[in-house]
């Protein structure tokens, strides 16, 4: 009995004091009471669309294993990023950075870019998607430039407008950029359905950048970084070039009537 | 007669002084009041935008009941901030850029803007960006959110956001086949 008439008062000025609180104040008592809670789930689906376009392909797939709310989200994604190498936290901007490392390239080297192209094909190929953009980054490494060539050209047939390739590597990768010169110049028939090429450090000769910037007939934006033997763009639809170069010497040559936005810079920032 | 024609005066005079204003005032669900640049509520929020140009301010304060008031101190915070910001030259040129999302990078100070939020907070901001139509502010809160599981396994992500897994150890183990490559150690 005693200890009821203790308690009853207690109870009493605790929900009086509750009501006093202000609303938002209230809330977060009650989160606190019932430990952490899960706030981004809670998000609409367009939200969590948008921050899963935010991240690789593989982060965003591998939000179906979080939870049920997540399981089927990634697949009406718009975009889709795949790529080789992962990047610095600020990947977004690493294009202005210049070339990479080959000790960069090397421990940033991401081992399942071939399954995830191959799955993608497979995926694209049953027409189900609402995909409208796919852009690729690759070390220009030979061995996955078939993936990549199958993967771009399936996007190409079934309707996905916005392609983007970056090639990116440096010195030891030179061997294989030759191989892979070879076959993305000549084999490659995925570069006609490009919109964004952005070419690295890659060791192409003045004829073959030419062949290869023709090729790609779609495009509209080209970035050349750090390519020291381009000296001639010529492209009838290119409406942005950038142009980075760490030593430039001779004269360039743009023959591009649409273009809208030009950036020539000798300044390539080095990659930390 | 006189004196409601007088009141009606006073109204109007209040009326026009209103719309000279270049600030105009919001309120919490909790009953603050905070002043923002007109100019700027405008331009970064639809639903601002509209009430501006719907006479719907109350110049005592608009309610936004849906707000607390240390979101709406950001979102203020926020549109004040880039009224007084001139977009940068990299901003501009990088605006064209390889971007891997469809939105554009961040500024330098809106970064610093998101990073300094603790998590509810971050949260917050995002629902009340989404109420108020902001996409701009929508883009970097997301955009800090993107960073945050960029790279996570999904159990490191469930860790992150208190996500609770709702799976059977055979419905995990169906998605594990399907994606496989997904969950490749790197």
């Amino acid at each position: 009995m005693s200890s009821e008439k203790e308690r009853s008062p207690a109870g009493v000025s605790e929900v009086y004091h509750e009501m006093k609180r202000p609303h938002n104040l209230q809330h977060s008592k009650k989160q606190r009471d019932r430990g952490p809670i899960d706030r981004i789930s809670a998000l609409p689906d367009e939200i969590l669309l948008g921050i899963l376009e935010g991240v690789d392909a593989k982060t965003a797939v591998s939000t179906s294993l979080l939870s049920r709310r997540w399981r089927h989200l990634w697949t009406s994604l718009h975009s889709l990023h795949l790529s080789d190498v992962s990047f610095p936290a600020n990947y977004r901007s690493w294009i202005r950075l210049g070339p990479m490392s080959k000790e960069y390239l090397k421990s940033n080297k991401i081992t399942h870019f071939v399954p995830s192209l191959r799955w993608f094909a497979r995926r694209i190929k049953k027409g189900d998607t609402d995909l409208m953009r796919l852009s690729l980054v690759f070390s220009g490494d030979a061995r996955s430039a078939a993936a990549v060539n199958s993967a771009v050209g399936s996007a190409a047939v079934q309707g996905v407008k916005d392609i983007a390739v970056a090639v990116v590597g440096k010195t030891e990768y030179n061997l294989r950029l030759n191989n892979c010169k070879i076959s993305v110049s000549l084999v490659f028939e995925g570069f006609s359905a490009l919109r964004t090429l952005v070419l690295v450090a890659m060791r192409m000769s003045v004829t073959d950048t030419e062949v290869l910037v023709r090729s790609c007939r779609s495009l509209k934006s080209l970035y050349l970084i750090d390519m020291v033997d381009a000296r001639v763009v010529k492209h009838p639809g290119l409406e942005e070039l950038v142009w980075l170069w760490p030593h430039p010497y001779g004269a360039l040559t743009i023959d591009a009537p649409a273009l809208r936005s030009l950036d020539i810079d000798a300044q390539v920032l080095a990659m930390s | 007669m006189e004196v409601d024609k007088g009141k009606g005066e006073a109204e109007e005079t209040r009326k026009v002084a209103e719309a000279d204003r270049d600030t105009v005032t919001l309120k919490s669900s909790d009953g603050k009041l905070f002043e923002v640049s007109k100019e700027a509520a405008a331009r970064l929020s639809t639903v601002l935008a509209g009430m501006i140009a719907g006479g719907s301010i109350d110049d005592n304060g608009t309610d936004l009941k849906q707000i607390g008031s240390e979101a709406l101190e950001n979102v203020v915070d926020y549109c004040n901030k880039h009224a007084n910001s001139i977009p940068s030259a990299a901003l501009i040129s990088s605006s064209i850029s390889f971007n891997t999302a469809p939105f554009k990078e961040p500024e330098e100070w809106e970064r610093k803007f998101v990073d300094r939020l603790s998590h509810d907070a971050l949260f917050d901001l995002v629902e009340a960006a989404n109420f108020l139509g902001m996409e701009r502010l929508l883009d970097v809160t997301c955009h800090k959110i993107s960073e945050m599981m960029k790279g996570k396994s999904p159990d490191q992500i469930r860790e992150v956001f208190n996500i609770k897994n709702d799976y059977t150890k055979e419905e995990l183990e169906e998605i594990r086949q399907e994606l496989a490559w997904a969950f490749y150690d790197d």
